[in-house]
């Protein structure tokens, strides 16, 4: 199990291939990889990610660990930039191994629910027209509620 | 306001007040001692009833909660002050009215000074006591010095044969075994609210004296660029992030916007997700920021 977070772009099929390369026993694994798209009819330039350390390390490890336990997992990876990212980069990466793919599915959604609503990054939106806070959606709120 | 009948058995408490500080002193006769102890029994039992049944009806209003203590106090002191007269100023009672007076000055003074904090002080057991037997003991003053007028012609000094009782008891003086016994009461009456006073004193200390912490503040996203700055130490007094937000809205105009819309705000206590009633005990780091959108 292992959180980390980086600047520097990263490259999901390598990330997926280590991360297999230490499995025993598994017999699914999921991953998903967040991609920073074209918003909208807006030109994106860029898109900046700001997070709080301390706080995106604890809370992500104490949900890892909690996951673990839920859906019997093997491993699991978080991967998460900040700073500034260019459009088509990978933003973040979840990956669950279980033995069976709902584990791992059913995982790597509550992963990437909690990510969304709950670990302390935020995102800015660079336009021609200047640039502004992304807003958090209800959805995105409400999704770890399913869980 | 509502005339409820708890309601209008505390106003009527508060206008019996003055009627039973005439009747004590109008004549000083046994008619209007009589008199006088009727109307405090009954206004002392409307203090019993009137919360018993406005809890039990479900009519607890604004007005009952603070016209009651007012009026429980105006009664018991302004009786114990009339009462100083017949008898003759003596210091066995002046002194436990002057506690009494002084009690009530201390804690309407702590509740003022708490203001929207005096919820710290509220009732105790101990008060609730105290009210009782300063009732009981003015009741029994009033008996003794009845049973004492009935022993007396009428020519005899009043205050002088009151004084000389107290100093000299003889078992053949039936009123001064009584009068002995309510001084008692009066004494017990006055060491319990000298002592819920004190309670109400050490709490308010507490309160006053609480510790200043320094907490390290963070502030992230729009809430860092709307406040120009991404963390601070404050130097603080604060028992809950509620209280810690109104004393960041209080610094300046900048703050008051950025702290406009708590919904829209979420707090992290020791790097942990909580809510603005948290407590900052042993906390010593704060971050406040807008709705995460990881992912």
């Amino acid at each position: 199990m292992k959180v980390i977070l980086q600047r520097e772009v990263f490259d999901p099929g390598q990330i997926i291939n280590k991360f297999q390369c230490g499995l025993k026993n598994v017999g699914a694994v999921v991953n998903f990889t967040g991609i920073v798209r074209n918003n909208k009819e807006l030109n994106l330039k860029k898109l900046h990610i700001e997070h709080y350390p301390e706080m995106t390390r604890h809370s992500l490890a104490e949900v890892q660990l909690s996951s673990k336990k839920r859906w019997n997992l093997q491993d699991s990876l978080i991967i998460h930039r900040f700073g500034d990212l260019e459009i088509n980069e990978p933003i973040m990466m979840v990956m669950t191994a279980a033995k069976h793919r709902h584990e791992a599915f059913n995982a790597a959604e509550f992963l990437m629910d909690y990510l969304k609503s709950r670990a302390p990054f935020w995102k800015k939106e660079f336009t021609d027209d200047g640039s502004e806070w992304v807003l958090s959606t209800e959805d995105d709120e409400n999704s770890l509620s399913r869980w | 306001m509502n005339w409820t009948i708890p309601n209008i058995l505390t106003a009527l408490r508060l206008i019996a007040a003055p009627a039973v500080v005439i009747a004590t002193l109008a004549f000083q006769d046994p008619l209007s001692y009589w008199i006088a102890l009727i109307i405090f029994v009954i206004a002392g039992l409307t203090d019993f009833v009137d919360g018993y049944l406005a809890r039990l009806w479900k009519q607890e209003t604004a007005f009952g909660k603070m016209m009651d203590p007012i009026a429980d106090k105006t009664i018991v002191i302004m009786t114990l002050i009339a009462l100083l007269v017949p008898f003759g100023f003596s210091a066995l009672i002046m002194i436990p009215t002057l506690v009494i007076i002084f009690r009530e000055i201390l804690v309407s003074g702590l509740r003022e000074f708490l203001g929207n904090k005096s919820n710290l002080l509220s009732v105790t057991r101990l008060a609730k006591w105290k009210t009782s037997f300063q009732i009981i003991a003015i009741c029994s003053l009033y008996i003794a010095l009845l049973l004492n007028s009935y022993q007396m012609s009428p020519n005899d000094n009043v205050k002088g044969t009151q004084l000389s009782i107290i100093l000299n008891p003889s078992p053949r003086n039936y009123p001064s075994i009584l009068l002995i016994g309510s001084i008692c009461l009066l004494w017990i009456a006055t060491i319990l609210t000298f002592l819920s006073g004190y309670e109400y004193l050490l709490k308010a200390i507490k309160f006053i004296v609480r510790k200043t912490k320094m907490i390290k503040i963070l502030y992230f996203a729009w809430v860092r660029e709307k406040l120009g700055i991404s963390e601070e130490l404050l130097k603080t007094k604060a028992n809950n992030i509620n209280e810690l937000i109104d004393e960041l809205r209080s610094k300046d105009e900048k703050y008051k916007l950025a702290f406009d819309d708590l919904d829209i705000i979420r707090i992290a206590a020791d790097q942990k997700l909580v809510d603005i009633e948290y407590p900052l005990t042993n906390v010593s780091e704060v971050a406040f920021f807008p709705p995460m959108t990881g992912g």
